[in-house]
């Protein structure tokens, strides 16, 4: 029954024929937009790529750029450490272990635009809880505007997104810590070694897979961002926390430059194409058999 | 007997490690405080009147619960609407996206294609396409379709993230299912799309389900598409409507987080009914958010 692959064609074809019409044919439409000058509703001419050079050519452009890879390594480099450190809390028994797993879970539940204003909220010059609590506990003097400031906007992006995302991390982190089989750490014990040397002989080399393949994923979806850096500053105060998602959405609809737009577009494309492979390179089965 | 001699034994032992469960019971209790702490201020902010809201220094606990800010929101803003648009949204993405991502998770789990594993690996990879990028060719093309602020286009959009991570999870959840039962189905006189309505599919249902609810929760999550696809009133989306509620002139914070709350409260339950098949949607790369 499995040679009859005419067969088989007949059901992935409905998933790929739809594939390619809801993102095929819109990714050749952007990529053959970003060759073109285009006035909206006067007129269009083909201009190579001169689009690109105008966007490479653009300051604001390589500002979001490096705001972008701001943003993002921070973001990763937190919810790995963050993410580790609760996952090793959690991979114990204790009661209450699933209420708490579902309390810190909370925060990667929430849509991120109910995250972003939560963190507008919390973060707030004047009423805000967090400047409170930093006076009460005598690391601030007085309250500071987090996201008015262009020096404390793109930390406080941050917080906002390790405390969204690392959940996600800490999950794919216990689920890796759960297949560690338990002979190594008790044949670890035996020898001596304490928990910090168990952490990094025994623990890290079993995870070295998983944390590579989270880590990748977490870095390509934090690159792409738009939801919580648009709710919480909008890309301001002037581009402080202007990334490469804000500025293109702002480039199409707020400046109708759909010449500018569609290039940077397509350069974020590349990017996340780039790392894109790297993931699928980590998770093909030939590397995985060579590994073994 | 013995085991109380041991137990006599290592009681120094037993002693030192109770205090290392303490130590670390409260780390982690510490941990859980900080993750809940913004949460629990969203809900407390909610619970106040405007003019508690704007106390300097803020209160922690609401001097007087005000629980008609769950009322008002209904009648301030078109709320109802903006539910009802993510309920349709959410619902005929779940219904197209899972129609089609079933049988392709079928003939992707049940026979081997050509250029098969090329297949599914452009599709994983259809799930890294940014969302900005796409916004372009869809705003140009639905606005020259006359679809613009149509259900129509949203879902065509949201397919466009729903439908890869359904086949991704609805496969592995197929390949789970052993070929033995195929083949007993189909001497009994199966014919092959019996075989998938009445004989696999019924065994997939705890994954459909569960990947259901995660394509629900996606769509229901989702911001940039709707912000940029519904330019009317009538057709935002909850995530949509409470952006936009910020950029009023009267910023009731009250009444936002009342709205953040009833938005969120479906979110959790859901995650909750799903909790157990979270770890295996994550194996699969399929989950993210």
């Amino acid at each position: 029954m499995y040679k009859n692959r005419q067969t088989g064609y007949l059901y992935v074809a409905p998933c790929l024929l739809v594939l390619l019409l809801v993102l095929g044919f819109p990714l050749c439409y952007v990529i053959g937009l970003s060759f073109y000058k285009i006035n909206p509703m006067v007129s269009q001419k083909f201009v190579g790529i001169s689009n690109y050079l105008y966007v490479l050519k653009d300051p604001v452009f390589w500002k979001s750029l490096g705001n972008t890879f701001n943003f993002t390594f921070w973001s990763v480099l937190f919810h790995l450490i963050c993410g580790m450190l609760v996952a090793l809390l959690l991979n114990r028994t204790f009661r209450g272990r699933t209420l708490a797993r579902i309390l810190l879970l909370l925060p990667w539940m929430l849509a991120y635009v109910v995250g972003g204003i939560t963190w507008r909220w919390c973060l707030n010059g004047m009423y805000g809880i967090f400047n409170e609590i930093l006076v009460r506990m005598g690391f601030l003097s007085q309250y500071i505007a987090w996201l008015g400031n262009p020096a404390t906007a793109m930390p406080a992006v941050v917080i906002a997104n390790i405390w969204k995302q690392y959940p996600y991390v800490m999950l794919m982190l216990l689920a890796g810590l759960q297949g560690v089989s338990r002979e190594q750490y008790e044949s670890a014990a035996i020898d001596g070694a304490g928990p910090w040397r168990t952490f990094w002989s025994i623990t890290i080399p079993n995870m070295r897979m998983i944390i590579m393949i989270t880590t990748t994923l977490d870095f390509i979806w934090t690159f792409k961002q738009f939801d919580l850096i648009y709710v919480m500053t909008g890309g301001g105060p002037g581009d402080a926390t202007e990334v490469l998602s804000t500025l293109i959405y702002k480039s199409f609809f707020n400046a109708f430059d759909f010449g500018y737009a569609s290039s940077s577009a397509v350069l974020l494309l590349v990017i996340v194409l780039i790392l894109s492979s790297i993931y699928i390179w980590l998770v093909s089965p030939r590397r995985k058999a060579n590994e073994e | 007997m013995r085991n109380k001699l041991l137990m006599v034994y290592d009681a120094p032992k037993r002693r030192k490690q109770n205090y290392k469960r303490i130590i670390l019971g409260v780390i982690l209790l510490f941990v859980i405080i900080a993750t809940v702490f913004p949460i629990a201020w969203v809900v407390s902010t909610s619970l106040k009147d405007r003019a508690e809201t704007f106390n300097i220094p803020p209160t922690l606990i609401p001097e007087k619960i005000h629980w008609q800010n769950y009322l008002i929101i209904w009648e301030t803003q078109p709320f109802a609407r903006y539910f009802l648009n993510s309920i349709i949204l959410a619902v005929g993405t779940c219904f197209f996206g899972l129609i089609i991502a079933n049988l392709a998770a079928y003939g992707f789990s049940r026979f081997y294609l050509r250029l098969h594993s090329q297949m599914l690996t452009t599709i994983l990879i259809t799930q890294m396409v940014p969302s900005v990028l796409l916004i372009i060719p869809y705003f140009l093309m639905m606005s020259k379709l006359g679809l613009l602020n149509s259900y129509l286009a949203l879902i065509i959009a949201y397919i466009s993230f729903a439908l890869p991570f359904c086949t991704w999870l609805l496969k592995g959840y197929y390949d789970s299912i052993p070929k033995e039962i195929d083949e007993a189905a189909l001497i009994d006189g199966c014919s092959q799309f019996q075989l998938l309505t009445k004989v696999i599919f019924p065994l997939t249902l705890p994954g459909n389900i569960a990947t259901l609810i995660f394509a629900f929760l996606q769509s229901w999550n989702e911001f940039l598409f709707a912000l940029s696809l519904a330019k009317d009133q009538t057709m935002f989306t909850i995530p949509v409507g409470i952006s936009l509620f910020i950029g009023e002139y009267r910023v009731a914070w009250n009444e936002i987080m009342a709205t953040a709350v009833v938005a969120s409260l479906p979110t959790v339950l859901l995650y909750i009914l799903v909790d157990k098949y979270l770890v295996h949607g994550l194996a699969e790369g399929a989950v993210k958010m």
